[in-house]
C-alpha cells in the first residue's frame, strides 16, 4: 500500500499544531496561575470610612489619628515585607448610607486590602454587608453585639469582623453589677438611640438574671432634650435608690440638674457619657459623686506602660489636640484612640504573620494574636471576636480635690 | 405634686419652643419665607460668644459681639440666599435653601469648633438655682425664658403699633405692593425682620444653652418644635405662639410623665398633622383671605 506522503505531512503537522496548542496553553495557565498566586506588588491598602467631618467628627477623626501614629512606625520600619502601609480615608460623617457607599468604593475602585470600619453601630450594620459578601477583614468599632455576633454573644461571630470596641452586653453587664451590688431599688434612664435601648435591654437582662431585681423603673429620653422633668419624677416616685444612665455627657448633665431640682436624692451612675467634658461643663459641681462604669486606661495617669507608650508617640505626633486635651495625660475618652492604635496594629501583625493580605489566612493569623495593646492585652478566638472583655470595664468616681474637679478609680 | 410637676414642667418647656417659634414667626409674615436655618443660627451665636469669650473678652461683651454675629448671618442669608432662591426660582426653593444655609453652618462650626459639646456660662441664674411654689421646685434658668418671652412679646406689639418701623412692616404685612406704592422700603423691612428673627435665635440660644450645653447639632431639634408652636398657635400671633409653644410642652410632658417619653413625638406629630388638616391657620392665627 502505498501512503502519500503529503497525508503524513499533513498529518503530523496537526499532532504538532495540537501539542503546541495544548503544551502553551498548559504553560500559560501554570504562569498565570503562579503569578495569581503571588501577591500583587505595590502598598498595603487600608480603607477607612469614618466621620471625619460634621458633628460626629469626634469619633472618626479620633480614629485616623491614631492610625496615623501607627502606621508611621510600621513604615519607618520597613513596613510589611517591604510593602509599604497606605491609609485610604473616606469621609461618612456618621450617615449609614454614605458609610455604605465609601465601603463599596473602598473595595471596588481603590481595592484596600483591609477594612477599618465606621464608628457607630448605625454605619456599620449598613457597611457590613458588603464586607461580609466581598469576604474582606473588616475591623468594627460598633458596640452593638449583632455587628459581630448576629445570633448572639454565645453563637459563632462573622468569620471576617474583629470588633475593639467595649460592647453593649459587657458595658451593661458592668452597670448591672454595679448598681445591684450596692442598691436594691434601681431607676434606668437611657437615651432614645439603639445604642441606649440596646443596653438598657442587656442591663435589665443581667439585673433579672444574675441578680433577681426587676428596675423600679425605665426611662428613655430623646438626645438635646432640654428638660427631662416627667421622666425624672416617675424614677422619683418609685423610690429609685440609683439612676442609672447610658448617653451623651451633656444629655447626663441635664438629667443630673432635673433631679437635684426635684430634690431627687438618689446615686447617679453612667457609662462612659459622665466621664466626658460636656458632663463637667454643664453639670459643674453637681458632677461631684457621680460615679461611672468606663475603660479606666487614661482615668488619671496610665497604669499600662502599653498605655502610656502611646500616649507619648500620639502626643509627639498630634500634640494638644482634642482627643489629648490640655493636661500632662489624655483625659479618659482618650481610652477610644488607643482602641484605633491597637486595632492596626493588631491586623497588620496578623498580615505579617500571615505574609498575605488573603482573608482566610489573615483570620487564622488573628487567632494567634497576643498583643499587650495599649488599652488591653488582646486575644480572639474562633467564639470570640472582641477585644475587650467585661473585666476591662472599671468603675469611677468623679471628686473635686485641690486642682479642681478630678476623675479616680474606685475598687 | 406628681402632676403639679408636670404641669410646671410643661410650661416652662414650651416657652422654650414659643421663643423659637417667635423667631420663625416675623420673616414668615413679612416675606413668606421661614428661615429653616433658625436652628443652626441659635447654635452659632452661642458657640460664637463661647468663642469670643475664650480670648477673655467679658460675657455682656461677648454677648453683644455673638448677636452682632449672628445679625450679619441673618442679613447675608436673606441678600445671598434667600432673595435670589425666591426672586428666580419661585415655588418654595427658600426651603430647601435655608435648610442648606443651616447644614453649612453646622459643617462650618464642627470643622471650627469641633463636634464635643460645650458648656455654657450661666446667665443671671445658675443651673441648680431655683423658686419653690407648692413645694414644686422650677428652674430659675427656666422662668427667665419665660420671663423673655413674654418680655418680648410686650416689646414687640409696642415695636409694631407705636414705631415708625413697626407700622411699616404692619403695612408690608398687609400688602407688599401698597406698601411699595407708598413709598415704603420694603426691601428693607424684609431684612430687619431676618434680622430681628437672627437676634431672637441668638437670645434662644443663650437663654437655653446654660442648661443644655451646645454642639453643632444644637438647635435643629428646637427649630422644629418651635415650628410646631407656631402652627399650632398660629402665624402671625405672638401670643398664640406663646400659647401653641405651651400647649406643645404640656403634651410632651404630661405624655412622658403619664404614659411614656417614647410616645410624646408621635403624640406631638398627631397633633400637628391633625391641626393642618383641622385649622392649618393655627388656633390664633388669621384665616387668609386672597384678593381675586
Amino acid at each position: 500500500m502505498r501512503i502519500k506522503h503529503s497525508s503524513v505531512w499533513l498529518g503530523l503537522l496537526l499532532v504538532l499544531c495540537l501539542l503546541l496548542v495544548f503544551g502553551c496553553g498548559d504553560s500559560e495557565q501554570a504562569t498565570q496561575e503562579e503569578e495569581e498566586e503571588q501577591e500583587p506588588e505595590g502598598p498595603i491598602k487600608i480603607g477607612f470610612s469614618g466621620a471625619l467631618t460634621g458633628p460626629y467628627s469626634e469619633f472618626g477623626e479620633g480614629l485616623r489619628r491614631a492610625y496615623e501614629v501607627a502606621i508611621d512606625e510600621w513604615n519607618s520600619n520597613g513596613g510589611i515585607n517591604g510593602r509599604e502601609i497606605v491609609l485610604i480615608t473616606r469621609d461618612d460623617q456618621l450617615d449609614p448610607s454614605k458609610a455604605l457607599t465609601n465601603v463599596i468604593e473602598l473595595i471596588e475602585v481603590e481595592e484596600v486590602d483591609l477594612l477599618m470600619g465606621p464608628a457607630g453601630s448605625g454605619p456599620t450594620m449598613a457597611a457590613l454587608p458588603v464586607a461580609i459578601a466581598n469576604n474582606i477583614i473588616f475591623i468594627s468599632y460598633a458596640a452593638t453585639d449583632e455587628a459581630v455576633y448576629p445570633d448572639g454573644i454565645d453563637q459563632p461571630p462573622y468569620p471576617n469582623v474583629f470588633v475593639f470596641m467595649v460592647l453593649n452586653s459587657t458595658s451593661a453587664e458592668a452597670l448591672a453589677h454595679y448598681a445591684a451590688s450596692n442598691f436594691e431599688k434601681i431607676g434606668i434612664i437611657v437615651e432614645s438611640t439603639t445604642y441606649g435601648t440596646d443596653t438598657r435591654d442587656w442591663i435589665i437582662h443581667f439585673l433579672e438574671n444574675n441578680y433577681g431585681i426587676t428596675p423600679v423603673g425605665t426611662e428613655v429620653y430623646d438626645q438635646k432634650d432640654a428638660d427631662m422633668t416627667a421622666q425624672l419624677a416617675r424614677l422619683q416616685r418609685a423610690e429609685a435608690e440609683v439612676v442609672l444612665i447610658t448617653g451623651l455627657g451633656a444629655d447626663a448633665a441635664v438629667v443630673k440638674q432635673g433631679m437635684n431640682r426635684l430634690n431627687f436624692d438618689a446615686h447617679f451612675h453612667g457609662d462612659g457619657g459622665v466621664f466626658s467634658l460636656p458632663y463637667f461643663e454643664v453639670a459643674g459641681e453637681l458632677a461631684i459623686g457621680t460615679t461611672g462604669t468606663l475603660p479606666t486606661v487614661y482615668v488619671g495617669p496610665p497604669v499600662r506602660q502599653e498605655a502610656i507608650t502611646f500616649s507619648e508617640k500620639y502626643y509627639e505626633k498630634w500634640g494638644n489636640d482634642r482627643w489629648y486635651g490640655e493636661g500632662e495625660w489624655p483625659p479618659p475618652f482618650f481610652a477610644y484612640s488607643s482602641y484605633g492604635y491597637d486595632s492596626i496594629n493588631v491586623l497588620l501583625e496578623a498580615v505579617e504573620r500571615a505574609g498575605t493580605t488573603d482573608t482566610d489566612a489573615v483570620i487564622q493569623e488573628m487567632y494567634n494574636t497576643n498583643y499587650a495593646g495599649a488599652a488591653w492585652d488582646i486575644t480572639f478566638t474562633p467564639e470570640k471576636h472582641h477585644a475587650y472583655p467585661y473585666e476591662f470595664v472599671g468603675v469611677a468616681e468623679i471628686t473635686f480635690g485641690d486642682a479642681g474637679i478630678a476623675v479616680e478609680r474606685m475598687q | 405634686m406628681f402632676m403639679l410637676q408636670l404641669i410646671f414642667a410643661g410650661i416652662l418647656v414650651g416657652s422654650i419652643y414659643a421663643l423659637v417659634g417667635i423667631g420663625l414667626n416675623l420673616p414668615y409674615r413679612v416675606s413668606h419665607v421661614i428661615p429653616f436655618s433658625q436652628g443652626s443660627f441659635l447654635m452659632f451665636a452661642v458657640l460664637s460668644i463661647i468663642w469670643v469669650i475664650s480670648f477673655g473678652i467679658p460675657l455682656w461683651l461677648g454677648i453683644i459681639i455673638g448677636l452682632i454675629i449672628i445679625s450679619l448671618l441673618a442679613l447675608i442669608q436673606e441678600r445671598l440666599v434667600i432673595r435670589p432662591v425666591v426672586a428666580r426660582a419661585g415655588s418654595h426653593s427658600w426651603i430647601v435653601a435655608t435648610l442648606g444655609v443651616g447644614i453649612m453652618l453646622q459643617g462650618f462650626a464642627a470643622k471650627v469648633w469641633g463636634a464635643r459639646a460645650l458648656g455654657f456660662p450661666n446667665i443671671i441664674f445658675g443651673s441648680t438655682d431655683y423658686l419653690e411654689i407648692l413645694n414644686v421646685r422650677l428652674s430659675l434658668q427656666m422662668l427667665l425664658i419665660l420671663f423673655v418671652v413674654i418680655l418680648i412679646i410686650a416689646l414687640f406689639q409696642l415695636f409694631v403699633n407705636k414705631t415708625i418701623w413697626g407700622k411699616a412692616m404692619k403695612a408690608t404685612v398687609t400688602d407688599q405692593q401698597v406698601a411699595r406704592l407708598y413709598g415704603m422700603n420694603v426691601d428693607r423691612i424684609i431684612i430687619v425682620s431676618f434680622v430681628i428673627s437672627g437676634i431672637l435665635a441668638g437670645i434662644a440660644g443663650i437663654l437655653i444653652a446654660p442648661i443644655t450645653g451646645v454642639d453643632p447639632a444644637f438647635g435643629m431639634d428646637l427649630m422644629l418644635k418651635g415650628f410646631v408652636a407656631l402652627i399650632i398657635g398660629g402665624v402671625g400671633s405672638v401670643s398664640g405662639i406663646l400659647i401653641g409653644g405651651i400647649l406643645l410642652g404640656l403634651t410632651e410632658v404630661l405624655v412622658s410623665g403619664l404614659i411614656s417619653a417614647s410616645v410624646k413625638n408621635v403624640v406631638v406629630f398627631i397633633l400637628l398633622i391633625a391641626m393642618l388638616v383641622v385649622r392649618p391657620y393655627g388656633l390664633f392665627g388669621e384665616k387668609k383671605v386672597v384678593k381675586i
